[in-house]
């Protein structure tokens, strides 16, 4: 029982993660200098996946590749040191609960935690996604035609493509060009049918499925006359819900943590 | 004018620069607003010729800017931290002048509020976090010198954790962007990601530091320095080209 009390201390002590960040921090130094001089060994993870990833370009290019596989283990032990020191500080505040007079000042104590909890739901949300999300790449729709989303019943028509082309004079570089992308889908599988507008930025969700906008032709009014078409993404992410929830709520525990900091700063000074 | 109005401001800040040096608080005040006027017409003339696509890769035009509102309220009043921050501003204009980025065209993704919102938190966070290197360096130089900081390290503080709000909201724009436009939040061929993250988890260790035990409350300026030097070379040399003589015609 003392032993595993004393892991427990010393995953959780706070010099730790002094001493991963900095290594975390080299480590990222390697690759920024591996991904740009070698950007087509990393630009595949989009596309198959971390472990098709690994299997492949990563085990092929160790000199290249090793510093990711570093990455990884050093946010797995952050992510643990991360968890057991923002619960043990947990534990005390809520064990001295009463000593807050007000419950708005007792959560500004909590936001710094909020953060961190935060934080470890988004890389849950990133392990998740690497582990298991899937993404199909170069679907092409011609105007009228139907696809079949790969390994599902789900079928997908483009009933519509709606290009603006740029006319004003502002954008030089811009005239004649396409500016606005509209694509009216219908997806539908046995139990639901949904009709809804793709364009870029604005993917068309049907659960578990998103479906973004690629690639279209004809991009300008000019020059030859291209078939119309969209090259659509088509990507299952069960990881999305978990960083995207992990963003808010590190979003409102920086707000929380920066508005106590400041209007306390403010207060200091004032004194 | 996009190329008059920046050049001419990078002269209105060297000259504010030399104005404060010289001891003349007024005229190197105006050179200042002068500067900061100039400078925020040359970006808006950028926005206006790319609008609603982004001017990315001119956020070298775009830091100084900000730098110099961020440390307006500072600077006005005092002169001797006038010319510390002026001579960062100034090496700052200079250094985009002559290594401004390729020319590109800009693509429909960038068609967001998201993408702008992204890029324009990027900036800020950087104008901060170099002004807190800034503040630290001042911190620590002028209590060497004369016994008494500039800066202390609240003010210091202040200006990473406001760095810090907007890095990570940028981070997070970015990364919603990505999703909506390619389907991954992670887009794993820009090196510029790793140096985002890196920057992101070097602050997060600054705001811990007061938890640390080895380190002391008197280096904790000296890892502000460290931290905007790493901005520098990794955040915002990254958006800057080749030496380039200004094509004025």
């Amino acid at each position: 029982m003392n032993g595993l009390k004393y892991i427990w201390h010393l995953i959780g002590n706070i010099n730790l993660m002094f001493g991963l960040i900095v290594m975390i921090m080299f480590d990222l130094t390697i690759g920024y200098f591996m991904l740009k001089s070698h950007p087509h060994l990393f630009h595949p993870i989009n596309d198959m996946g971390f472990v098709k990833w690994v299997d492949t370009y990563g085990k092929n290019n160790l000199y290249e590749t090793a510093w990711l596989f570093f990455l990884i283990i050093f946010m797995a032990i952050l992510s643990v040191n991360t968890f057991i020191c923002t619960t043990k500080r947990v534990s005390v505040l809520f064990r001295n609960q009463s000593a807050f007079n007000q419950t708005f000042r007792f959560i500004l104590k909590l936001a710094p935690h909020i953060m961190h909890y935060a934080l470890l739901i988004m890389l849950l949300g990133y392990l998740i996604s690497y582990l298991s999300a899937e993404t199909y790449l170069s679907n092409i729709l011609l105007p009228e035609k139907s696809l079949r989303i790969p390994n599902s019943s789900c079928e997908m028509h483009l009933n519509r493509l709606h290009i603006d082309y740029y006319q004003g004079e502002r954008l030089q570089y811009m005239h004649n060009r396409a500016i606005n992308v509209q694509a009216d889908l219908t997806i539908q599988n046995k139990e639901k049918t949904v009709t809804s507008r793709l364009g870029f930025n604005k993917p068309v969700w049907f659960f578990p499925y998103s479906i973004h906008l690629k690639d279209f032709a004809p991009k300008s009014k000019s020059g030859m006359n291209r078939r119309a078409y969209i090259d659509v993404i088509i990507k299952k992410d069960p990881g999305l819900k978990y960083y995207f929830s992990g963003m808010i709520l590190f979003t409102f525990g920086l707000l929380l943590y920066s508005i106590h900091w400041l209007t306390q700063q403010k207060k200091i000074t004032e004194e | 004018m996009i190329q008059h109005s920046f050049l001419l401001s990078a002269i209105f800040y060297t000259l504010s620069f030399g104005g404060a040096i010289a001891g003349k608080k007024h005229l190197s005040g105006i050179l200042l607003i002068a500067g900061l006027l100039a400078n925020a017409y040359s970006i808006g003339i950028r926005y206006w010729l790319t609008f609603p696509m982004l001017p990315l890769y001119q956020g070298p035009f775009f830091l100084p800017f900000f730098i110099g509102i961020f440390s307006f309220k500072a600077v006005w009043n005092d002169l001797y931290k006038r010319s510390n921050i002026l001579l960062i501003i100034s090496v700052l204009t200079w250094a985009a002048v002559f290594f401004p980025n390729d020319h590109y065209l800009p693509f429909i993704q960038f068609k967001t509020i998201l993408s702008h919102l992204f890029f324009l938190f990027g900036v800020i966070g950087r104008a901060f976090f170099i002004l807190s290197g800034v503040q630290a360096y001042l911190c620590v130089w002028k209590r060497k010198t004369d016994g008494i900081a500039a800066y202390s390290l609240q003010d210091i503080r202040r200006s990473v954790i406001w760095g810090y709000l907007f890095w990570t909201l940028s981070v997070f724009c970015g990364a919603i962007w990505s999703y909506m436009g390619w389907g991954s939040p992670v887009v794993w061929d820009d090196p510029i990601i790793v140096t985002a993250m890196a920057t992101w988890l070097y602050y997060s260790l600054y705001l811990h530091l007061h938890l640390i035990s080895f380190v002391n409350i008197k280096n904790r300026p000296f890892f502000a320095v460290a931290g905007a030097c790493w901005v520098i070379a990794f955040n915002c040399l990254p958006d800057m080209g080749n030496f380039m003589l200004p094509g004025i015609p």
